[in-house]
């Protein structure tokens, strides 16, 4: 029998028993969606990732106080103060540390009260340098940022987040106008640029003070010289390394730190941040593909299951079949086929499922989601493998059949 | 196709099967020998249990015998692999079964194709159409065997052994499950391809049936001998002298292709 016959005749058998044929082929149905719909998710978080590095400014280094390791835990990260106005003044130095482009020092409170005439509104607030706008790779809307006059003046100037903005002052008259932040008047200078929503947190929903009256003025108890973190940025993507190893040298030689084990400052990097939640993503996408795995598999066990049931059914064809001339190798043909016939058509229902999903999901929820005609593809050949390799055994067991017994059969 | 019935299609020698083994030995057949020439249409007669449906089996090389010498057509089927004898059976031997074994599926005609499938054959319908056609069925090729009263599926069975132009015809109790109108089509049928020069084996355990036969082989306990035909004749002769064949061969032979419909009887 050519194959084409025998693929007829397979599709025949599928056909007449479609309501069989069409629950069996569910389980592949289901695993090849799966598989669809969870590669779309990993793909789209490792784009939306990718995406996000590149907005963050993959050049930031963040110092933030404390981190004294003991025993593999790391305790009192942020909580101390051991971080001063000096060390930032320092880390400024190229000659020590030239491949640092811009450092920013930066105190902050959350939960600050805003008032611009009738109008109130909580932000945070956070004081820096001029620095700040580099190191955030942020730009201004318009107006000027401050300045580092306003810095040493202890000048009551703000900027605004676009969000803070629009809130304070509805009318779009912000810049040159006062607002209240914390009970004292600061007179808004400039507006920065939006960059866009981050899940909870929004960075277009705040206020930069310099440094010095937010130091002075706004945290409570807090002390002219000691800071929250340090921001510094790297001359370049390739000089973050080296970058953060020289604020690390820098402030282990400041803070008279013999054994770097013992540091009290922590220096994290955005790119190592985003390469955890990457292989988080990873994690979590290789995960739910063994779900869909394993749903394949046992839709490849229900195919088993099915195709011999057809084979104990069909004994009587099968030693018809023999009696007239077929060989072992044609009856081993016939059912594999069909077995795989039934299982490329759930193959195909769950590729046109899956990508279905995976547009629905794009479309109408916040996941990002990318539909990959590879691995649709993929998941086809997998269906009609797995058909094949869970039909071997009902094939073969019709396949042995000896005629005689196979023609008593019936 | 008429040879004149010089050369052996089969020859048995010696031919034993047995089942089981020790106390529960089943001796199925016992050192039976057999020669059908070409041309031969022989009845091989004998009661349930017999030993002839395995002695069919064997023929039919469905089966192999446990010991002794098994020739089809000169080769010995013992030495033949399991793919040579499905060669065999899909060339050389066309089955007529009691149960007519069509798949229930399939028009008239795609059955009749099946065993033109398994050799790969070139202008399969033609074929088929043709061999319907020398069965009187040519008007009904398109039905499906449930569309088909039981004589018509017997002949439908009959034209798929015919398809493939066999060296032997094997028919296993062929009328068994017929009534006598379709019986009487049936045998009219067998003995028309008898005298269109096949080799026919008939195996049943009526010996009015066997009695369409020339030549009429008697199994019992798994023994062959060889029955005189005046033997059979008498047999069935005292029983229903209108069943026996030979009457009606003149009306048959007017008008040979032209088979009765056993639907409409």
């Amino acid at each position: 029998m050519t194959v084409l016959q025998t693929a007829l005749t397979g599709l025949r058998a599928v056909r007449s028993n479609r309501l069989r044929s069409l629950l069996t082929a569910l389980g592949i149905l289901i695993g090849v969606g799966a598989l669809i719909i969870t590669v779309g998710i990993g793909l789209g978080t490792r784009t939306s990732i990718g995406s996000r590095i590149s907005r963050l400014g993959t050049n930031l280094i963040t110092v933030t106080p404390g981190s004294v390791t003991s025993g593999g835990v790391r305790t009192g990260l942020g909580s101390s103060t051991t971080l001063t106005m000096d060390d930032a003044a320092a880390l400024k130095n190229p000659s020590v540390a030239p491949d640092v482009a811009g450092v920013a020092p930066v105190v902050s409170r959350n939960g600050a009260i805003m008032v611009a005439g009738p109008v109130t509104w909580t932000s945070s607030v956070t004081g820096s340098t001029p620095d700040w706008l580099l190191t955030n790779a942020r730009y201004m809307d318009s107006g000027t940022f401050i300045s580092d006059d306003d810095v040493r003046a202890h000048a009551q100037v703000a900027v605004l987040g676009p969000t803070t903005a629009a809130d304070l002052f509805p009318g779009g008259n912000a810049i040159g106008s006062l607002v209240d932040i914390q009970h004292i008047p600061f007179r808004v200078v400039g507006i920065l640029q939006p960059r866009g929503a981050q899940g909870l947190y929004n960075p277009d929903d705040l206020a930069i003070v310099p440094i010095s009256t937010a130091q002075g003025e706004l945290i409570a108890g807090g002390s002219l010289t000691s800071v929250q973190r340090i921001l510094v940025s790297a001359n370049s993507r390739d000089a973050i390394d080296s970058a953060s190893e020289e604020v690390n040298d820098l402030l282990l030689q400041t803070h008279r730190i013999t054994d770097p084990g013992q540091a009290d400052f922590t220096i994290t990097t955005q790119a190592s941040i985003l390469s955890t939640l990457d292989a988080t993503s990873t994690a979590l996408t290789l995960l739910l593909a063994g779900v869909a795995g394993i749903s394949l598999l046992v839709g490849g066990i229900g195919v088993m299951n099915i195709m011999l049931v057809s084979v104990t059914e069909r004994i009587a064809e099968i030693g018809l079949r023999k009696a007239l001339g077929a060989r072992r190798g044609d009856i081993l043909r016939q059912f594999l086929l069909e077995a795989a016939v039934i299982s490329a058509v759930g193959g195909l229902l769950g590729v046109g499922l899956g990508g279905a999903s995976t547009f629905a999901l794009d479309r109408f929820t916040s996941l990002v989601t990318v539909f990959s005609p590879p691995v649709a593809a993929i998941g086809l050949l997998i269906a009609a493998g797995i058909g094949l390799v869970f039909g071997v055994l009902p094939a073969l067991r019709a396949a042995r059949l000896e005629p005689i017994v196979a023609l008593r059969g019936s | 196709m008429v040879t004149g019935g010089e050369h052996a299609v089969l020859t048995l020698e010696k031919v034993c099967k047995t089942y089981g083994a020790g106390e529960t030995i089943v001796r199925a057949l016992r050192d039976v020998d057999l020669e059908v020439r070409r041309g031969d249409f022989v009845a091989i007669i004998g009661p349930s249990g017999s030993g002839k449906s395995t002695l069919m089996n064997i023929l039919g090389c469905l089966d192999i015998p446990t010991s002794g010498r098994y020739l089809f057509a000169g080769e010995d089927v013992m030495r033949m692999r399991d793919d040579e004898l499905a060669h065999i059976r899909n060339l050389r031997i066309g089955f007529v079964f009691q149960q007519f074994h069509l798949l229930k599926k399939l028009t008239a005609w795609r059955n009749v194709e099946l065993p033109l499938l398994y050799r790969r054959a070139s202008r399969r319908r033609e074929k088929a159409m043709r061999a319907l056609e020398m069965v009187g069925l040519d008007h009904r090729v398109d039905h499906t065997p449930n569309q088909l009263s039981g004589g018509q599926q017997q002949r439908v069975a009959i034209a798929r052994a015919l398809v493939t132009d066999p060296e032997l015809i094997l028919a296993d109790e062929p009328t068994g499950n017929l009534d006598t109108a379709s019986t009487r089509d049936i045998l009219a049928i067998l003995d028309q391809l008898h005298k269109d020069g096949r080799t026919i084996v008939l195996i049943t355990h009526d010996p009015e049936i066997a009695a369409v036969a020339p030549r009429i082989v008697r199994i019992s306990d798994g023994v062959l001998t060889e029955e005189s035909m005046s033997t059979a004749l008498e047999l069935t002769g005292r029983r229903a002298p209108t069943a026996r064949p030979r009457t009606r061969a003149p009306r048959r032979r007017a008008a040979p292709m032209i088979v009765e419909d056993a639907a409409s009887a």
